[in-house]
């Protein structure tokens, strides 16, 4: 199924991703980010964005993919940079949603000191 | 391209914001929809449970999307293997090693590489500010026999395609936090 841009939605992941990375200003690799980001923040922001944009093409996928932000947790950069891509491609897809749901069970499941 | 591939310094000089952070950098792999059918296949599972493992605070949107991230950067699907031997990791000398990265290769493949005649950068489709003509070479062994998902690495594309790499080597995905370093030297 062809995937749609809910500009609500984009808009509240780029409020939320910009707000994260303004909260590590002594970082230089997230202030970067969040200057490649700011365009496409601020198209998101405004609700100007209304095709879904590829993932790889928005700033910073391989440094997201690489583990870069994995330090940066509190907040987290990589969950709000994770919701903003997906936004960007349009949200969820039903594929996305159900292997989300299975993968969550079971790693829900194989935590340290879950009930067997 | 300059002398061994680097990129030309005036190139450098005029992107130095966006080279020096590699926000621009694309792998030109498998698409993520393939990647996405490839994590709905058992080995693919296991990849997600793997990096889920190493990464237990993340939520499970931000583990299923550098998963997605992660196996776009092969020009193929990656095997799955169990690895019980080192493996390298190849970073600029004058830099210290990434230590959350997944992206490994066996010292083979690097001399390989070198033997045949191409950039390391080139060889193992290097982001700009990774590359370098003096590279530091750490190995990693895993603490148990674990696994590994091999593909080859992907075209890549910097600065809008104003920087490119062939790739073609051979990657070892590393998911899971189950490598130490040993001691590093030089190359």
């Amino acid at each position: 199924m062809a995937q749609a841009i809910n500009s609500v939605k984009l808009k509240a992941a780029a409020e939320h991703l910009e707000w994260v990375l303004q909260q590590y200003p002594g970082s230089e690799e997230v202030q970067s980010l969040l200057l490649a980001l700011h365009p496409l923040i601020a198209d998101a922001k405004a609700k100007k964005l209304r095709e879904p944009f590829s993932r790889k093409h928005v700033p910073g996928a391989y440094n997201f993919g690489d583990g870069v932000y994995m330090p940066y947790k509190n907040p987290s950069v990589g969950a709000a940079y994770a919701a903003f891509v997906i936004e960007m491609e349009g949200g969820l897809t039903d594929q996305d949603k159900q292997r989300i749901v299975r993968m969550e069970t079971l790693r829900k499941a194989n935590k340290p000191g879950a009930a067997s | 391209m300059s002398e061994q591939g680097l990129v030309p310094e005036e190139l450098k000089r005029q992107y130095i914001a966006q080279i020096d952070k590699g926000n621009t950098f694309e792998t030109l792999g498998v698409s993520v929809q393939v990647a996405r059918d490839y994590l709905d296949t058992p080995e693919g599972s296991v990849y997600w449970q793997r990096l889920a493992e190493a990464d237990r605070d993340a939520s499970a949107f931000e583990i299923d999307a550098r998963a997605i991230e992660q196996i776009t950067s092969g020009r193929d699907l990656p095997r799955m293997a169990l690895l019980d031997e080192p493996l390298v990791k190849l970073t600029r000398a004058d830099r210290e090693v990434s230590v959350h990265s997944p992206y490994f290769a066996r010292e083979a493949e690097v001399n390989d590489a070198l033997a045949s005649g191409r950039s390391l950068h080139d060889y193992f489709g290097l982001p700009a500010n990774s590359e370098a003509t003096r590279y530091r070479m750490d190995e990693i062994r895993p603490l148990a026999p674990t696994e590994v998902f091999i593909s080859r690495i992907a075209p890549t594309s910097e600065l809008g395609g104003r920087i490119t790499r062939t790739g073609g080597g051979e990657q070892y995905l590393v998911p899971k936090d189950a490598l130490i370093y040993s001691p590093p030297e030089a190359s």
